[in-house]
């Protein structure tokens, strides 16, 4: 049986409900209180996201200060209401435009009725796409667009894109300047080992898209990827242009790209909807360029003194640098003074997360800043336990670099009134899970 | 909808005690029902909103209902919603003013707006009153006909909520057989999923009284209507498509042409950006090539990637669902993945929930190759701070060792745990030892060696105390001081809590007697001594029953306690394969 959720909850950390909505019959209303009373009054929070209780199952999620909580009589598919879940509150925030949290709920709880009535009927999950579902219910009330009152912006066939085949995109659109925004965002995710070799490291990486453009067009995506260039070398019978390409290992499109075609001729066509919105996935394992090396050495010199030396390499080119980089070394909960001397950038201790946080603002490439800093512990009467070193922890973003070596070919756009585009192209690197241990 | 009106629950004294609230509110309403000024609307609107938050805290609001009704005459969307809303959560405790409301529905209904067409059936439909539902009939058959997809997509779902306040009403009223010519004819494939879910409710409902529903229900699984699903599955909306793949997962398919037609189709799916269509893709994948067992290699092969990225995207929730499915994959097919272990590598600040399952898999995957580096990984995780997990990992450390041919570099780790000085770890390692001991006893030199020098005032676990004398008993002529700390611990006797350390004292001491006679007489006799007088009754019969083997005759008695042992070849609780079918 796919979803057919019985009820959903919203509820503040304490465990008062901020809004519910029963599906269905066959859970009843105190199935909230069983939920308060053995899952989060107890240690049991946080252990498994799916929990039974007396015949029913509960899948919950935290999402800043609210768990919102589904619950189910039967087997049903744990992904699936998972995913509702994310994209309803992403529904949710794109109308309250910020954080979704209990004061957001509590304001607009006539809203999330209303969309909760939409997305979701006995049980089933409907419509998600917020496009779609702006056009009707809207924050002032809803507008519908039928009225008859000529005040009210007339939006044609607003029903028909609730229903009609190509759900994500009106028709009769119009620009003055038809552009395209091209945004590739890499998140590189690493894991070293204490002795500086690379245990595991690979890169996700998404393409967003914004789109401003009039009609109805059709737009063509080429990218560097090997077997990409290799089809389309067949196809036009003459050899590849040699340059870096590299291997996808797995890719998840929009539902607007035609997957067929990707599959036979291995081309990301499609016809995108209007504004933003994240066209492809994908993840590479092989052949990653990581930008920064990081070499600590770490020595504790007998009970009360620890000497920490961090040195970090930004392996890009000299030109580019990058910005925001934080480093976060920990250090022993024991700590009562530090001292530090960096090359560049600002050193603190926050003793709120145990660690030493190295900002650097604006990183540029080639070069190795280090660190130096003389932890002094609080000295305790107990036998020293040896302490557990979590691993040392990066953040950073490196515009115009991208850790895969990806990158767009070509992008053609195809209308049949023949206009012209202009495409900006912008890659970025963000540091995803980037750990080293020491 | 929303909370029924029996849970008044007592108000926190931050909100309004709801009596003199509600009075207000009703004088309220009544002032602007029949008034018609320019700006009613928005002030009716506060109102309205004031009346469902107290709905929602749970305050009862139910003696405004004819205020309410009487409000609802208006023409402005935002109103009627939440007076549907209102009329729908309270209507089952007042039926009789429930009435009232049907007429506005009922005209609601045949508005020219097909937004309120949809909003006033789909009320109509909560209102799960069961006398009620002749007034259902009507508005639901035009709906179902109706131009508009948007009315249709509501009716059908409308249909379901009849069938399930009153099945009579809803048989007798025909409508399955409308739903399915909808199903087969309607171009809208909202209208069409929508049917597919009412229909799949309606007839499993059914089928146990009505040859007519079961005979349905297999038709679902016929083939025209199967590929004529297929055919389409890119139109449908995702959750749509994960109906439809859990429909195909149910059917057979006639022979293997099929099967990979079939899986030529869906195979783009896996490319989907919903995690949730991916795997139910490589379900169906998996379930048409169960039989065939090659392809179902390669299934396995194909549905690797998507599912590895889904893994690490996403929250850890929707991780956690993600990886308990390919957690089932693996243990079924362990060296398909056996080149990917590195994907399960833990990060820092997962939860444990989702660490716990990648250490299970951890365990499953490691063969010849990669032992190494899997028990170098798993030792980092051991000096975790999160002290399950950090014995979960040594236990895993053991696990593979017990399974591997080539334990020399996991002996030497596991010995290390033991000088870690930290009370689990030591604890989960004594454990270990022991079993590995049990399995090569060729081991046993290095590893008395270490374990001798483990105090046993630091081992404080009973099971870990258990593996420890264990050890002292079984090899007690290699450790010297082995009669002595048996001596002192039998000493302890009764402060020791758990009957399983005392159980294993005493075969212990018995063992030690047997190949150091003299050191341990006294402490034999303590033990026994100790264990006859013991309240537990396993302990005083196994006490009884030495003592009584010993006055019989010592070399029996020694033939009983201490015969050679065999080297265990398989322990019996790894293999556990067959327990995993059920669930796949």
């Amino acid at each position: 049986m796919p979803v057919a959720a019985s009820a959903v909850y919203f509820l503040n950390l304490r465990g008062d409900v901020l809004i519910n909505r029963l599906y269905r019959d066959d859970v009843g209303g105190n199935m909230v209180d069983a939920f308060r009373t053995h899952i989060m009054q107890t240690k049991e929070l946080g252990t498994c996201p799916v929990r039974q209780i007396g015949g029913c199952s509960f899948f919950y999620m935290r999402i800043s200060n609210v768990y919102i909580v589904i619950v189910v009589s039967s087997n049903a598919n744990v992904a699936c209401a998972f995913k509702f879940v994310v994209e309803a509150v992403a529904l949710f925030k794109s109308y309250f435009g910020g954080a979704f949290d209990e004061d957001a709920i509590r304001n607009n709880f006539v809203l999330i009725y209303e969309l909760l009535d939409e997305i979701m009927d006995f049980g089933y999950p409907q419509n998600l796409s917020p496009e779609i579902l702006k056009l009707y219910i809207t924050q002032e009330g809803v507008r519908s667009p039928f009225s008859s009152k000529p005040t009210d912006k007339p939006v044609p066939n607003a029903t028909l894109q609730v229903t009609g085949a190509v759900g994500w995109r009106r028709e009769g659109l119009v620009y003055k300047k038809n552009e395209v925004f091209l945004d590739i965002v890499e998140s590189v995710n690493l894991l070293m080992s204490s002795k500086g070799n690379v245990l595991r490291c690979d890169v996700t990486g998404k393409v967003l898209m914004k789109c401003f453009l009039s009609g109805m067009p059709d737009l063509k995506l080429g990218l560097n990827d090997k077997i990409g260039l290799e089809k389309e070398s067949q196809l036009k019978s003459r050899p590849a242009k040699s340059g870096k390409t590299i291997e996808l290992d797995d890719v998840t499109f929009h539902q607007c790209v035609n997957l067929t075609r990707f599959n036979s001729e291995k081309t990301v066509s499609f016809v995108p909807p209007d504004g933003e919105f994240e066209l492809m996935k994908y993840r590479i394992t092989e052949g990653v360029n990581l930008p920064f090396r990081v070499l600590p050495t770490i020595k504790e010199l007998g009970r009360t003194r620890m000497e920490v030396n961090v040195k970090v390499k930004s392996v890009f080119g000299a030109k580019m640098f990058a910005l925001g980089v934080v480093i976060k070394i920990p250090v022993p909960k024991q700590t009562a003074k530090t001292s530090f001397q960096v090359s560049s950038g600002r050193a603190k201790y926050n003793a709120a997360i145990d660690c030493i946080v190295w900002k650097i603002r604006k990183f540029p490439g080639q070069t190795e800043p280090t660190m130096s800093a003389e932890v002094e512990l609080i000295s305790t009467m107990t036998e020293k336990k040896s302490w557990t070193r979590p691993p040392i922890q990066m953040e950073f973003q490196v515009p115009m670099f991208t850790a895969s070596g990806l990158r767009v070919r070509f992008l053609k756009v195809w209308e049949k009134s023949g206009y012209n585009t202009v495409e900006w192209v912008r890659y970025i690197t963000k540091a995803g899970s980037y750990e080293i241990r020491c | 909808m929303a909370p029924p009106a029996q849970t008044n629950r007592s108000p926190s004294p931050s909100q309004p005690s709801g009596k003199s609230e509600v009075t207000d509110l009703k004088s309220q309403l009544r002032q602007l029902a029949g008034s018609r000024l320019p700006g009613v609307d928005d002030s009716k609107r506060e109102l309205f909103k004031k009346v469902i938050s107290y709905m929602t805290i749970g305050i009862d609001v139910s003696s405004v209902f004819g205020e309410m009704v009487m409000c609802s005459a208006t023409s402005d969307i935002v109103l009627k919603k939440m007076c549907y809303l209102y009329v729908g959560n309270y209507a089952k405790v007042n039926p009789d003013l429930a009435l009232l409301t049907i007429n506005f529905l009922q005209r609601d209904c045949k508005d020219e707006d097909p937004m309120i067409r949809g909003l006033a059936l789909r009320s109509l439909g909560s209102l799960n009153v069961a006398n009620l539902v002749e007034y259902l009939v009507g508005p639901l058959n035009a709906g179902l006909k109706d131009n508009n997809s948007y009315v249709r997509i509501v009716a059908v779902i409308g249909v379901l909520k009849l069938y399930h306040i009153s099945v009579t009403t809803c048989i007798d009223a025909d409508f399955p057989a409308v739903l399915k010519h909808l199903l087969l004819n309607d171009q809208d494939t909202q209208v069409v999923a929508n049917c597919l879910l009412a229909l799949q409710e309606i007839w499993n409902g059914e089928a146990s009284t009505s040859g007519d529903a079961m005979k349905e229900r297999e038709a679902l699984l016929s083939k025209p209507f199967i590929y004529y699903l297929l055919n389409r599955i890119k139109e449908f909306s995702e959750w749509a498509q994960c109906l439809v793949l859990d429909l195909v997962v149910k059917y057979v398919p006639a022979d293997s042409n099929e099967i990979f037609d079939i899986m030529n189709l869906l195979e783009d799916r896996l490319q989907h950006a919903n995690g949730a269509v991916v795997l139910a893709t490589a379900k169906v994948f998996l379930h048409l090539t169960l039989s065939m067992t090659d392809v179902h290699q390669q299934v396995y092969e194909r549905i690797k990637a998507p599912l590895l990225t889904l893994v690490s995207s996403g929250s850890p929730e929707q991780s956690y669902a993600v990886l308990s499915h390919l957690h089932l994959l693996v243990m079924r097919a362990p060296y398909v993945f056996s080149a990917d272990y590195k994907h399960f590598y833990c990060q820092y600040n997962e939860p444990s929930y989702v660490k716990k399952l990648k250490l299970e898999m951890l365990t499953a995957v490691a063969n010849e190759s990669s032992t190494y580096e899997i028990v170098t990984e798993l030792c980092e995780y051991a000096a975790n701070v999160d002290i399950p997990i950090a014995r979960e990992s040594i236990r895993a450390v053991g696990k593979i060792a017990l399974q591997q041919y080539d334990v020399n570099a996991i002996v030497d780790r596991l010995l290390q745990f033991l000088e870690m000085e930290k009370d689990y770890v030591t604890a989960e390692a004594l454990v270990l030892v022991k079993d590995l001991l049990r399995k090569y006893p060729q081991w046993s030199h290095d590893c008395i060696a270490v374990v001798g020098n483990i105090s046993s005032q630091n081992v404080q676990e009973p099971k870990a105390k258990a593996a420890l004398i264990w050890m002292l008993g079984e090899y007690s002529q290699d450790m010297s001081d082995a009669p002595y700390i048996l001596e002192s611990l039998t000493e302890n006797w009764d402060e020791e809590h758990s009957a399983e350390v005392r159980l294993h004292l005493l075969t212990a001491v018995m063992k030690c007697f047997f190949k150091r006679p003299p050191e341990t007489q006294k402490a034999l006799g303590a033990a026994l001594a100790a264990g006859l007088a013991d309240f537990h009754q396993d302990v005083h019969d196994r006490a009884l029953f030495y003592y009584r083997l010993l006055q019989h005759n010592v070399t029996v008695a020694e033939r009983v306690v201490n015969p050679p042992k065999q080297a265990v070849s398989v322990f019996a609780d790894t293999q556990s394969s067959e327990s995993q079918r059920p669930h796949f």
